[in-house]
């Protein structure tokens, strides 16, 4: 082929894989979510929740903001999966509610504080 | 042995009792050394079992286990679980599993484990009303057979039409029970509490040409109440019950028939000074049809001095009617005469024990508890299996002379790194009863038996590590000086090891394990007397001491659907 064409296309490629390296060097995304837990055993179920998700690098969860910090590979799985991860287990993630009827499984201490079955610790 | 704290595997159930119970439908275990309290009866004496199962309103929608190991035996258990309605609850739980192997690995021309086949189906309903009533019901059907013996027999013919000797023993078992129990609407601490339970229980065996068969019905029932006096640190628990046993045994022409009824009356006071002592005494009476007035008094009393120290003990007294044959069925696989002097009174003994737990805070705030207990048992009545009178005959008899057991045990476990346990523990026994006039040590008992584990588990239990070693003392074997000399044993059994190891992975929802026991392959060497002469004057299975089977490895996954 024509010489001019091999140093076009030999850029071009070049050009794609320099992009490919920076997405490469990033592999995993983060993502803050605002669940509904309330005490130290919500901390662990949702973090285990989290650290069985396919995808899922690592999970932080601040009790305080309520908020956990999730990294992850957005190859595998996606912002909104590990939102219904959550929701599935019980708690709010953000704008999906919780699942009622994992809602109703879990331990009195985790359910909200309206809730009438909620107890105190 | 206990469900969920009714009596079950009882009378001639006793010998196979843990086998009836798969694994996977357990929830929880609950033992107690020393006597147990009044509420549950008298039988407990050096101690007591509990085994709670899996429940339907805290239980998954599908749970499913598969299991084979490399002799070939394979298991599958099935659960479920679901709401059908606001407040019943149903559970199914299934077990099936097979070993159809025939494995001969030290070439005694017997088979070294019996084939075996078993079914155990179970369901079981929950009701719940606000906390104040709940009802449980549940049914079960078991169905086992176990074939041994020689290599060459065959199961499909009569023992008549060949040569080989043969072994089977063939179970089928019902149940039903039920559970009530009532809180008083504004004193939690008051209640009223029912439970009942019947099992019909039947056994076929044969052991070369001899034939065993087994009838059992059982029923009891059981009416609680438990109050308080004053304050919640006076708790009076006080009842009554009833037991109805029929059991029925044959043993080639000798018939043994029972039947067993027995109401009775108890009551248990509980005294706690919070954070400091508690202790338990109670009192019942049972009046049997056959041994007339039963006293049994128990006390248990814990005590808390402070600095981490605990000091538990126990004393009382506990009968129990002996189920012989079924009880000793090891012993029918042999060419000895079975001996009946007299007719057997019901077996009593008083138990002591003493317990003394401590925990010790090391400075990266990681903790070592270490316990020791001493435990005594004495014997006023016992149905003696002495082997060592005559080579040939097994004589049973009740006891004459002394009969006890001393035990005492030491143990430490700790947890060094995060999620790694460890545990040490060491029990020494020193068990004697009188044979024929003798002090003897009892047979085929440890002197002593010492205990190691390891355990790590990475967070949330995603990797999980294992590995246990057990030290096996000596134990004296039954008098052979009699037999020729190709067919004497010496007095005890060697020292011997056993160490087994599992690991497992988790993930979202299934969970695959894979294990080894006995990973130094000691198996015991000639555990059969006479195996080249099964039908002669010499044979004799039933000094069994040590593993029949070596190494062996398995494999297993969980599934678990929410």
């Amino acid at each position: 082929m024509k010489a001019k064409n091999l140093v076009l296309i030999t850029g071009f490629i070049f050009l794609i894989n320099l992009n490919g390296f920076t997405q490469t060097n990033n592999k995993f995304e983060e993502v803050k979510i605002k669940t509904s837990a309330q005490c130290e055993m919500c901390k662990e179920r949702i973090e285990e929740i989290l650290a069985f998700e396919k995808g899922v690098k690592s999970s932080d969860l601040n009790l305080e903001s309520k908020v956990v910090t999730v990294l992850y590979n957005p190859a595998r799985t996606t912002a909104d999966k590990i939102r219904n991860a959550i929701s599935h287990g019980g708690y709010d993630a953000d704008g999906i509610k919780a699942d009622p009827k994992a809602y109703e499984k879990l331990p009195t201490c985790c359910k909200k504080p309206d809730d009438p079955e909620h107890s105190g610790h | 042995m206990l469900f969920e704290n009714i009596p079950f595997l009882r009378g001639l159930e006793s010998a196979f009792g843990l086998n009836y119970v798969p694994g996977p439908w357990m929830e929880s275990i609950q033992i107690s050394k020393g006597t147990a309290s009044v509420m549950n009866g008298y039988e407990s004496t050096t101690g007591q079992i509990n085994i709670e199962y899996k429940k339907p309103d805290k239980s998954d929608p599908l749970f499913l286990n598969l299991f084979a190991n490399s002799t070939g035996r394979v298991e599958g258990n099935a659960l479920s679980a679901f709401k059908t309605g606001d407040n019943w609850s149903t559970m199914i739980l299934t077990h099936a599993s097979a070993m159809q192997n025939r494995i001969d690995r030290n070439r005694d021309g017997f088979m070294d484990i019996p084939l075996t086949r078993q079914i155990n189906v179970m369901n079981r309903w929950n009701f719940h009303a606000e906390d104040k009533l709940h009802i449980q019901i549940g049914f079960s059907v078991l169905d086992e057979s176990r074939n041994g013996g020689q290599m060459g027999y065959n199961f499909n013919l009569s023992n008549s039409m060949q040569d080989y000797y043969g072994l089977n023993i063939s179970t089928r078992r019902y149940n039903a029970y039920g559970k009530i129990g009532f809180l008083f609407p504004e004193k939690p601490y008051q209640g009223f509490g029912f439970t009942t339970s019947a099992t019909m229980f039947n056994q076929h065996a044969f052991f070369g040409l001899s034939d065993y068969s087994g009838k059992q019905f059982s029923y009891n029932a059981n009416l609680l109440y438990q109050t308080i006096f004053r304050t919640t640190d006076h708790k009076i628990n006080t009842g009554l019950s009833l037991i109805y046993d029929h059991f029925q045994e044959n043993y080639n022409d000798d018939e043994f028939d029972r039947t067993e009824i027995v109401p009775g009356v108890f009551a248990q006071y509980t005294y706690t000074l919070p954070d400091k002592l508690t202790t338990i005494t109670g009192l019942r009476a049972d009046y049997h049809n056959i041994w007339g007035l039963l006293i049994t008094p128990r006390i248990h009393i814990r005590y808390d001095p402070g600095h981490h120290n605990t000091i538990r003990g126990s004393a009382g007294k506990g009968y129990r009617s002996a189920s012989i044959l079924a009880e000793n069925i090891g012993f029918l696989s042999t060419s000895r005469t079975l001996v009946f002097t007299e007719d057997f009174e019901i077996e009593q003994a008083w138990n002591y024990g003493i317990n003394m737990t401590r925990d010790f805070h090391l400075s990266n705030q990681r903790e070592i508890t270490f316990s020791i207990d001493f435990y005594r048992t004495n014997f006023i009545n016992q149905v003696i299996v002495d082997v060592d009178q005559d080579i040939s005959q097994i004589y049973f008899y009740n006891l004459k002379g002394k009969s006890y057991s001393n035990s005492l045990q030491t143990e430490i476990s700790a947890e060094p790194i995060e999620r790694f346990d460890i545990t040490m523990a060491f029990r020494f026994n020193d068990v004697k009863a009188t044979y024929h006039g003798d002090l003897l040590q009892t047979p085929l008992t440890s002197r002593y038996k010492g205990l190691l584990t390891l355990a790590y588990a990475t967070r949330f239990d995603k990797w999980k590590f294992d590995i246990t070693g057990q030290l096996n003392g000596s134990v004296r074997l039954p008098d052979t000086r009699m037999n020729p000399e190709e067919y004497q044993k010496p007095e005890h059994s060697p020292v011997y090891p056993v160490i087994h190891a599992q690991a497992s992975k988790r993930f979202k929802n299934i969970e695959i394990y894979i294990g080894g026991e006995n990973l130094t392959d000691f198996v015991q060497d000639d555990p059969i007397i006479a195996a080249d002469d099964p039908f002669g004057d010499y044979f004799d299975a039933s000094m069994i001491w040590g593993p029949l089977l070596g190494r062996m490895f398995y494999a297993g996954i969980r599934l678990t659907i929410e």
